[in-house]
């Protein structure tokens, strides 16, 4: 199973290896991998169906019980065909599709990984594992739908896409940990069979794979990222948008449908609603797309519903229908898709306004559009109608207005399917411009996967067994029971076969009066503008947080030093200080010190305060002598003769380049200082920070046990009586290593500034 | 620790802070040096006070025996503060050089986007054909 | 395997002073920069090996006993990111010698560079409060120097802020370093955290939040941050790529080891979780409001560098496991970005993005190499980050700390959508003008730096195994004072 991954690498990278060279047979060499999977599903089939799991587990990080656990049930199976068989059609009918072009082998190759992590997803059995793979999925639908990325509205679409489904994905990360931490394992399996206790982390956990769930089969309300993905190429849209990665979050919900319905009571209610929603959305802005493929888009919405609440439910019998149906979408669906494809290959256009003529110079794409669409409409004698009918049937029995819901979705259907084909092949529309197709007959080499996805459409519908099997077991692997439904072309007269006939007649009567329906259509439009899609949210939200974070980046980030400061030694001072308020220890007083210290103290702070107001660059000079030779006196006191010496002579040093800068600076040492009091606020504020914290400090005053061992080992063990020295060269010769380091790197970025500087300056006299 | 040195050392720090927060570059070299003053005298305060130098064999007058080890700190601060205050002088002339100002002016990136009004960078939204009415 | 430990920081610097002795022979200095670098890599994973077998590599420096003289000490937590930094360095430096090739104007570059080589070492494998001073100065001359390599205005007023910030900051940390000896009379970290235990908590704890304080700065946190995005983007790519990579990592490493190991009973855990949190909400705003590359990566430094307080913020070993593992892929990960960044800046002349386009059909290299870094900086499987998060995720969840797990799944949202920013203003959309391919050292280098994060990911699950070895070491201090100061 894993060699079925890595085939799917291999053949990418090998397109990409070869990208200058293989042109658009890319696809050819991509299809290897879907390829693969449908025969290694084939050759499994009998043995997964007869309740064998195939189980697999690679390891990765076992630490963080992240592993790759593979199981393929009969569950897995069913999506497994799905997506190998439209895979090997949408890849060959892509190696024609294009024409050779730099760009072609790229999106090739990103499509094999994406088929590659869509395989990945339905084999997995460790929810993390899932996690990987549905996240790259979203990375090379985000790569696929920027196709055309010289258009800025298929930059924006991949955008949407990614961020929709990527918010989606980060929040079903959250619940799998949640989940996992709850039911003590990450496998599916594990948890299914020993479902966690209900508790307030587990009903969170399952709201956040809702949502992981809801944003990728694009649910209401976040379903307006779908039409926008219409922007990928359309071997895309059909292999992506359509069969597979759309079926993802119907997958999940699937696997853990019946798990969460026993855990969390309001599971099935809001899986129901959101399908219903989604479904009669989707269904009636279908009926109002002049863009074919939109249309189908749409479409793909409300199917998407319907099968997302079915397969969801956790239900046997709804689980049984959707499953049935989700077969028979990936058929129909991705055989339109390619049509659709076609005709604008050929056409040159999607409108259905200007589409004209194309029954007659395309036979064969016509007669493939029918089928298919009859199976979209779930006309008798196809698989469609098989599928359809059993979903009825297992809704039957529920409450009657979700019956009477998907019936409504079920009309739509019948209309939008028609509107498709009407739309597509006959005549364009008065006062606009008609399209016919520029290649006068279609390449035959364009009609073989759309023409063989939708034939078998039709020979399922007479021979239903042969996906029987398929579905049953399926239905059986993740609901514990078998659904004892049925997949049968005439039903008898089942109350399921009434509310088909219905949907059909009504529907059949509403094409056969196309401009009131428009009508109607129109005006009902406006109205149902005005509900919240999602979209215009997320149209609004984008731009809303751009502007916040220029907002809260222009007000942090403002770019004043001196307000960066500010805040740091502000920060530095309130939080030590709100660790000590409140229990603050009695603090002992330290001695006053000697009357040589005071007049020191005098000078260097009469010095320092001075510095602030004075303005003449030779004061500054003389001011700043006073500090830095009255803190050598202070350290002469304190008993550091050799530091005092230092200190002046550094200090001497410092003031001299001090001096010679600043006689080649302005002429005033001066500036109008704005905002002063709240400067003067932060300095003592800082100041007595520091006095507080030396009493503190002092109160706590320690030992001084490594002291007196200097002292004491100096001589004896360092054979040096200057004990300061012998800290220096021996004790922590290392800081003196850095400390000359540095001063060699000062000395570098000296000469590098300084030097031209100085040059310039010569320069100008 | 004396009253007098931790006074001092903490008016440093004020002075400095003060300094610091302006635009001078010069003015803030100041402050820096004067804040890099005060932390070295915080940790000479360390020790005991007034003390005799902590070399053996010599003899101080019945004071305690310094503390070395904030001694051998300091001096190694010492010199690392001036090879950075040598080296932010070199940058204050260069910047003058090239600027003709002694100030540090702001980010210029950060106040353009502190002024940015951000027209929608959101792309227009999918054109979606609705039958007309 | 101990009289390795010096040498880490001993061999650059000796490096760094032969190159100003040879004076300008370009080549020699080349071959003087690089072997030098090796020499620490090498020596850097032999010694996380010998830590890995024996708990740490521990010299006292000149035969003098802990506390007295300066001990260093890399433990498996100094070793895992001293190893990784210098792979980096050694990467970062093949980058500038491509890019820098023809630039003679810098004689000194290489010098530099090796000071700050051992600057980085010696911040992370000293024992001792003050010689971490020394080695933050060592690293931060070097690091003025070099944001200097060009002296044009930008570079100048963006270097003030930067040098004046870190001043304010290194003020700051000898204060913290007065007032600690003041309180317990020695500076040697294992001797400090045993004397720091009968300390006032109240002390303690003030102490301990000033320590953070100093060293936040470094790190960049929240609200400590704003210096980094305004002065790292304007030096050239190898220099920001380094302190991009490196710099702040040394302050949250820093971070991580003193609160850890001297401050571990105060447990300012919500603090800094809130830190966290509003770091990585903060960075990534500020990111999004960018539109420049190297300024859009810069700020994405802030908002990770808040996923690694995170993990710091639970002060579990698994907390602390993941706070490692995520530097560890950082530190690669940033690193290559910016490297990548630089590549766009070379071909196109800018960093602007609404002035690029349209790379990929010209240069496919760069964005198959700038797309898993970028992937793997949002979180997203199966590159590195995501391994990284996923370990602060289950954790945080695992502590029920909810909230701050929700921010860092929305920031990770956020990342995403900014690197998809990047990508769409630079590798998509209308092709410019066809320019200047890059010099093929910096495409080879970067391309190094992309194939150890993919081996990062790969072989995240024995790395995970070491780090969760390291965050054990931490947890107990009691054996990082017991391998100092022996006994236990």
């Amino acid at each position: 199973m894993a060699g079925l991954l890595v085939i799917h690498i291999a053949a990418a990278l090998a397109i990409l290896w070869w990208r200058g060279r293989v042109g658009r047979r890319a696809f050819l060499v991509g299809s290897v991998g879907p390829l693969a999977v449908l025969v290694w599903a084939i050759f499994q089939a009998s043995g997964i169906s007869a309740g064998t799991p195939y189980v697999q587990r690679i390891g990765w990080v076992p630490s963080l019980d992240l592993t790759f656990d593979l199981r393929v049930d009969a569950y897995s199976l069913a999506y497994l065909l799905v997506i190998a068989g439209a895979g090997v059609a949408i890849f060959i009918y892509a190696a024609r599709y294009f024409s050779d072009g730099s760009r072609v082998p790229t999106f090739a190759a990103t499509m094999t990984i994406f088929a590659g992590a869509m395989v990945g997803i339905v084999v997995s059995d460790h929810l993390l594992s899932i996690f990987v793979f549905w996240e790259l999925t979203t990375i090379t639908s985000y790569l696929l739908i920027g196709y055309d990325d010289h258009k800025a509205q298929a930059r924006s679409a991949a955008l949407h896409a990614a961020l929709i489904t990527g918010a989606g994905g980060l929040a079903m990360l959250g619940g799998f940990v949640l989940l996992a931490d709850a039911a003590g394992s990450y496998l599916i399996s594990d948890i299914v069979s020993q479902p966690p206790a209900a508790s307030t982390a587990v009903t969170v956990a399952w709201l956040l794979i809702l949502l992981g769930a809801v944003t990728k089969s694009a649910q209401f309300p976040f379903h307006a990222w779908l039409p926008g993905a219409m922007s990928a190429p359309t071997p895309a849209s059909a292999f992506l948008h359509s069969a597979t990665m759309v079926k993802a979050g119907i997958f999940l919900v699937g696997r853990l449908g019946a798990t969460a319905t026993a855990t969390a009571d309001w599971w099935q209610p809001v899986i129901l609603v959101v399908g219903f929603i989604t479904m009669v959305i989707g269904g009636w802005r279908a009926l109002r797309q002049t863009d074919l493929k939109l249309l189908l888009a749409f479409g793909t919405v409300s199917q998407l519903g319907f099968l997302f609440l079915l397969i969801g439910s956790g239900s046997a019998k709804l689980v049984f229908g959707g499953l049935a149906l989700l077969v028979a979408h990936a058929l129909f669906k991705a055989a339109l898709f390619m049509v659709v494809g076609t005709i604008d290959h050929q056409a040159g256009t999607r409108d259905i306004r200007r589409l004209s003529g194309l029954r007659r110079s395309m036979p064969g794409t016509f007669w493939t559009a029918v089928a298919a669409a009859a199976s979209m409409a779930a006309v008798p004698l196809t698989y469609g109608f098989v599928a359809k009918e059993a979903a009825f049937d297992g809704l039957v029995g529920k409450e009657t207005t979700m019956i009477a819901a998907a019936a409504a979705a079920s009309i739509l259907t019948v209309v939008y399917s028609a509107r498709f084909l009407i739309g597509a092949f006959g005549p364009h529309e008065p006062g606009q411009e008609p399209a016919g197709p520029e290649a006068p007959v279609a390449r035959s080499a364009l009609l073989w996967s759309p023409l063989v996805l939708a034939g078998a459409g039709i020979v399922l519908g007479f021979a239903p067994r042969l996906v029987l099997g398929l579905v049953d077991n399926a239905t059986v692997a993740v609901t514990g029971v078998a659904a004892a439904g049925k997949l049968v072309l005439w039903p008898g007269l089942v109350p399921a076969l009434g509310w088909s006939a219905l949907s059909l007649a009504v529907g059949a009567v509403l094409v056969a009066r196309p401009p009131r329906v428009d009508a109607a259509v129109g005006a009902v439009g406006t109205l149902a503008d005005k509900l919240p899609t999602g979209e215009g949210t997320y149209r609004r939200a984008l731009p809303a947080l751009l502007t916040f974070a220029d907002r809260s980046s222009g007000i942090l980030q403002n770019g004043s030093l001196p307000a960066y400061i500010a805040i740091i030694v502000l920060v530095a001072v309130a939080l030590p200080a709100a660790a000590v308020v409140g229990d603050l220890p009695p603090l002992t007083r330290p001695p006053g010190g000697i009357a040589l210290e005071w007049m020191l103290g005098a000078l260097i702070v009469g010095a320092a305060i001075s510095l602030v107001f004075v303005r003449r660059r030779f004061a500054v000079v003389i001011l700043l002598g006073g500090v830095g030779y009255g803190i050598a006196g202070l350290y002469a006191i304190l008993g550091g003769p050799d530091l005092s010496l230092t200190q002046l002579l550094v200090e001497t040093l410092a003031i001299a380049l001090f001096a010679f800068v600043l006689r080649h600076l302005p002429g005033t040492f001066n500036e109008a200082v704005t905002a002063r009091i709240p400067r003067i606020v932060v300095a003592l504020t800082v100041g007595s920070f520091v006095f507080a914290g030396g009493l503190l400090a002092n109160t706590f005053r320690g030992g001084r046990a490594v002291a007196d061992s200097y002292l004491a080992q100096a001589v004896p063990e360092a054979a040096g009586s200057n004990v300061v020295n012998v800290i220096l060269v021996d004790f922590r010769g290392f800081d003196t290593l850095g400390e000359i380091t540095v001063l060699v790197a000062a000395t570098l970025g000296v000469a590098g500034l300084a030097v031209p500087a100085l040059r310039m300056l010569r320069r100008e006299g | 620790m004396s009253l007098a040195g931790l006074l001092i050392a903490a008016v440093l720090f004020a002075v400095g802070t003060y300094l610091v927060l302006q635009r001078m570059l010069s003015r803030v070299i100041i402050g820096l040096g004067l804040m890099s003053h005060g932390a070295n005298l915080l940790i000479m305060l360390s020790g005991p006070g007034p003390a005799q130098p902590p070399v053996i064999g010599a003899d101080g007058g019945g004071l305690p025996v310094a503390d070395p080890l904030p001694q051998a700190m300091v001096l190694t601060a010492i010199v690392i503060t001036f090879g950075i205050t040598a080296f932010l002088l070199a940058l204050a002339l260069r910047s003058y050089v090239l600027t003709g100002s002694d100030a540090v002016e702001d980010d210029i990136e950060d106040r353009r986007i502190s002024r940015a009004k951000h027209t929608a960078e959101v792309t227009p939204p999918l054109e979606v054909h609705e039958v007309a009415e | 395997m101990t009289w390795l430990l010096p040498s880490v920081v001993a061999v650059p610097v000796l490096g760094a002073g032969l190159t100003v002795l040879i004076g300008r022979r370009l080549r020699l200095q080349r071959a003087i920069a690089l072997s030098g670098v090796a020499f620490v890599l090498v020596a850097a994973v032999l010694l996380l090996i010998e830590a890995d077998s024996n708990g740490a590599a521990v010299a006292q420096l000149g035969g003098w006993p802990a506390p007295f003289g300066i001990t260093l000490v890399a433990d498996r937590f100094a070793g895992i990111v001293l190893t990784v930094s210098t792979a980096m360095l050694i990467a970062v430096l093949v980058y500038a010698m491509a890019q820098l090739g023809r630039d003679a104007l810098d004689w000194w570059f290489h010098t530099k560079y090796l000071i700050l080589t051992a600057g980085v070492a010696l911040s992370l494998v000293t024992g001792d409060l003050f010689n971490l001073f020394v080695g933050f100065e060592m690293m931060l001359i070097a690091s003025y120097v070099l944001l200097t390599v060009k002296t044009g205005p930008g570079e100048v007023r963006a270097t003030m802020s930067y040098v004046v910030i870190n001043l304010v900051a290194s003020a700051l940390f000898l204060v913290v370093i007065a007032f600690t000896y003041t309180v317990a009379g020695t500076l040697n970290l294992a001797d400090l955290a045993v004397a720091f235990q009968t300390l006032d908590p109240a002390v303690r704890s003030a102490l301990g939040l000033l320590t953070l304080v100093v060293f936040g700065i470094k790190a960049a946190i929240f609200p400590l941050f704003m210096w980094l995005p305004d002065s790292y983007p304007t030096a050239p790519t190898p220099v920001t790529a380094i302190f991009a990579g490196l710099l702040t990592k040394v302050g949250v490493f820093v971070i991580i080891r003193t609160q850890t190991l001297l401050f571990s009973q105060d447990e300012p855990s919500t603090l800094l979780l809130f830190i966290a949190g509003a770091t990585m909400t903060v960075g990534v705003l500020g990111a999004i409001a960018q539109n420049d590359i190297k300024r859009i990566l810069s700020f994405h430094i802030v908002s990770q560098i808040g996923y690694m307080v995170m993990g710091l913020g639970f002060l579990t070993v698994a907390g602390l496991a993941a706070a490692i593992l995520y530097i560890t892929h950082h530190i690669v990960v940033k690193t290559g970005l910016f490297l990548v960044g630089g590549l766009v800046e070379a071909e196109e002349g800018t960093g602007a993005l609404d002035r690029i386009g349209g790379l990929l059909h010209r240069r496919p290299i760069i964005a198959v190499m700038f797309l898993p870094l970028a992937l793997s900086l949002a979180g997203i499987p199966p590159f590195s980050g995501f391994v990284a998060k996923l370990a602060l995720l289950q954790e945080g969840l695992a502590l029920d700390r909810g909230i701050i797990v929700a921010v860092s799944l929305a920031v990770s949202l956020l990342t995403l959508f900014s690197m998809t920013k990047i990508w769409g203003g630079v590798f998509w959309g209308e092709t410019t003008e066809p320019s200047v391919p890059a010099a093929r050292g910096m495409t080879v280098a970067t391309g190094s730096v992309v194939a150890l994060s993919l081996g990062v990911a790969l072989f995240a699950g024995p790395l995970a195994d070491l780090a969760t070895r390291a965050a054990a070491d931490l947890v107990d201090p009691a054996v990082y004072t017991g391998l100092v100061l022996g006994g236990g």
